[in-house]
């Protein structure tokens, strides 16, 4: 009888011990936008809040997908004029104001040189010169005007919010996740990164910036609470000629031909999810000097709203932080850069 | 007669109920220590290890499609690479154990290879919470 | 006086060879249908072991598991199984052994802690084997399954003490 008690107390023990009750976590993952997304939040409501954030990405999707032949900017671009939902239409305004403010270096009518090298589709290609040249002078936020919710396109000219569309996704995720009181959340939109809060244990969330020469491994860890990060880098999509060459996805808007310069990737960590897709995009078509003269403009600006961090690691194994976020990181062990401050 | 005892008691007693409750004490215990609660975020690191010594170590999240790998040594090893998870798909060890582990998917978990001497494991809260890129 | 050692010497002999053989057994029995664990042995070995240890005293017990370990190396042909044999049964041993003074405890609870035993030192060997911490994972499951196993070859056992109660086998 006393050895029937000790068993169930014990097994009383092990079973209290696995049903500890933790706050509620909820975790979703989603394919959209042609690519992978993971959520994940803490708190009351979490799941509640992360159906919600799945749902405004897919209802997103149908609005800003170049592929899909009713959304938006399909309609946009085969029509030349379209009316906008809301969403469409902030964010092509926001599009060309970033586009005007990084003098082109991002910009969403590249659409057509985009479909000329179709470098992320099964079938990418060389375009001519003579074609190059020919598309070029369609590109420019000059050939697109958004009043109220209604948008004109110039003749032959398309748009393409893939640079864009993720980070503007994160916004509104941050946005919908707030609204349900969630304070805790750490989601990855292929990439595109935002995460609120802390882990569990109360520390800031550890996010990894991939190594452009080694994907598959970390170059360096940023310690994030509250924040956009999103990385653009031409080894994330690129495609081999028969020659052997190397075309990498992101394209120069002023030659038409995949971005050249000394960086290998870009990595944006600002308070605004969209600005943060669009800089990483403009700033590595920028090359290093550029971007680190674009950066101190805009920290100088005096609009606080403009302010952002950033990282970006060259082709001479530096990574050059600003000194936003010299707290938070930390080379990965076995890393193989050297990290660099850059100065305001 | 010795003091030794020649020969144990056959009936169960008491006093096994107290080695019981020790095995099972220890065994809490030893879960605690290795069973550590890992977030359900997790960037997830598969480090693959044989004889003490890392072969590789993949970023599970940063992979765009399942990967395999092979392993040699005693036996051949194939394992699957995928973005949730790590399995053994082939073995010609003996038990097959590490085959019938199946797929890991939570940082903390491993599959074990005695006879090669081979250690699956998956990394999650110690590195990165999420990957850029 | 002659008469004796070699009388002991056969004893013993003949123990280490039972062992073998029960441990042969039970490799060719799959205990994965039943528990579907990985690394799940039902430890049958210790029967020997445990038998020995009341019977023949704690040297002789000794001897006989150093021997079988051996033995039982050489015919798998692998040195890393006498490594995973020889800690498993002298952990056991040595638990069973210190174990045994405690006349409260009957077969079973002597030979649960052997059982227990075996598992920490076979994890210990994979510890060394294979240079990895994670191995670790699996302890809480087999100390979890020593104590069927342990109850298992303790009912054996007793079986075994029953039968040989009125032989004298030493002194």
């Amino acid at each position: 009888m006393r050895r029937l008690t000790c068993l169930l107390l014990s097994a009383l023990l092990l079973f209290c011990c696995t049903g500890c009750q933790r706050e509620e976590s909820a975790s979703l993952e989603l394919f959209a936008m042609d690519t992978y997304m993971t959520l994940s939040a803490r708190g009351e409501g979490a799941q509640d809040a992360l159906t919600a954030v799945s749902r405004e990405i897919n209802r997103l999707e149908q609005l800003l997908s170049r592929t899909l032949p009713d959304s938006d900017v399909s309609r946009l671009n085969l029509q030349g004029a379209a009316q906008l939902n809301t969403d469409t239409a902030v964010l092509l305004q926001q599009a060309v104001a970033l586009s005007r403010q990084t003098e082109g270096a991002f910009d969403v009518t590249i659409a057509p040189l985009v479909n000329a090298w179709a470098i992320t589709s099964d079938t990418p290609r060389v375009p001519s010169p003579q074609e190059i040249a020919q598309l070029l002078p369609l590109v420019g936020s000059d050939h697109i005007t958004v009043t109220g919710s209604t948008a004109q396109l110039d003749e032959r000219c398309a748009i393409d919010l893939g640079g864009i569309g993720k980070g503007y996704a994160s916004d509104r995720a941050a946005q919908l996740l707030k609204e349900h009181g969630i304070e805790h959340a750490a989601i990855s939109l292929g990439g595109n990164v935002y995460v609120a809060g802390t882990r569990s244990d109360g520390t800031p969330w550890q996010v990894g910036l991939q190594d452009p020469a080694n994907t598959g491994s970390i170059a360096l860890r940023l310690a994030l609470s509250d924040r956009f990060a999103v990385t653009s880098g031409g080894y994330q999509r690129y495609f081999t000629a028969e020659d052997g060459t190397v075309y990498q996805h992101i394209l120069d808007p002023k030659t038409g031909y995949p971005a050249q310069s000394d960086l290998l990737s870009v990595t944006i960590v600002s308070r605004s999810g969209t600005a943060a897709d669009a800089y990483s995009t403009a700033l590595y078509v920028m090359g290093q000097q550029e971007a680190i003269l674009f950066w101190k403009g805009l920290m100088a600006d005096g609009d606080p709203e403009n302010d952002f961090d950033m990282i970006l690691i060259n082709n001479q194994r530096q990574a050059l932080y600003t000194p936003g976020l010299a707290e938070q990181v930390t080379l990965e062990k076995e890393s193989s850069y050297v990290l660099q401050a850059l100065t305001a | 007669m010795s003091c030794k005892p020649s020969q144990p008691k056959l009936r169960p007693t008491l006093a096994d109920g107290l080695v019981l409750l020790c095995v099972v004490v220890l065994t809490v215990a030893v879960s605690f220590f290795v069973y550590r609660p890992s977030e359900n975020t997790g960037a997830l690191t598969a480090v693959i290890s044989q004889d003490g010594t890392i072969l590789r170590q993949v970023q599970l999240s940063a992979l765009t499609e399942p990967s395999t790998l092979e392993v040699t040594g005693s036996h051949t090893t194939k394992i699957l690479l995928e973005r949730d998870g790590v399995s053994v798909t082939a073995t010609d060890c003996p038990s097959q154990d590490c085959l019938h582990t199946g797929k890991i998917t939570r940082a903390g978990q491993s599959i074990v290879c005695l006879p090669q001497h081979l250690v699956i494991h998956l990394e999650g809260s110690g590195g990165a919470d999420l990957v850029l890129g | 006086m002659q008469h004796k050692k070699t009388r002991d010497l056969a004893l013993c002999a003949l123990l280490t060879a039972l062992a073998l053989g029960l441990s042969t057994m039970e490799n060719l029995f799959p205990v994965t249908l039943l528990i579907p664990l990985p690394g799940v042995k039902l430890g049958l070995a210790n029967i020997v072991t445990v038998f020995a240890l009341y019977r023949l005293g704690p040297a002789r017990a000794f001897a006989i598991v150093i021997v079988r370990c051996f033995l039982g190396a050489m015919f798998a042909g692998n040195l890393s199984a006498l490594l995973f044999s020889l800690l498993g049964g002298l952990a056991a041993m040595s638990v069973m052994s210190g174990l045994r003074h405690i006349r409260q405890l009957s077969i079973f609870g002597v030979s649960i802690a052997g059982a227990a035993a075996h598992n920490i030192g076979q994890i210990c060997a994979a510890l060394i084997a294979m240079g990895s911490v994670h191995v670790l994972g699996y302890l809480p499951v087999l100390l979890a399954v020593s104590l069927l196993t342990g109850s298992l070859t303790g009912f054996i056992s007793g079986l075994l003490f029953r039968a040989m109660n009125h032989i004298k086998l030493s002194h």
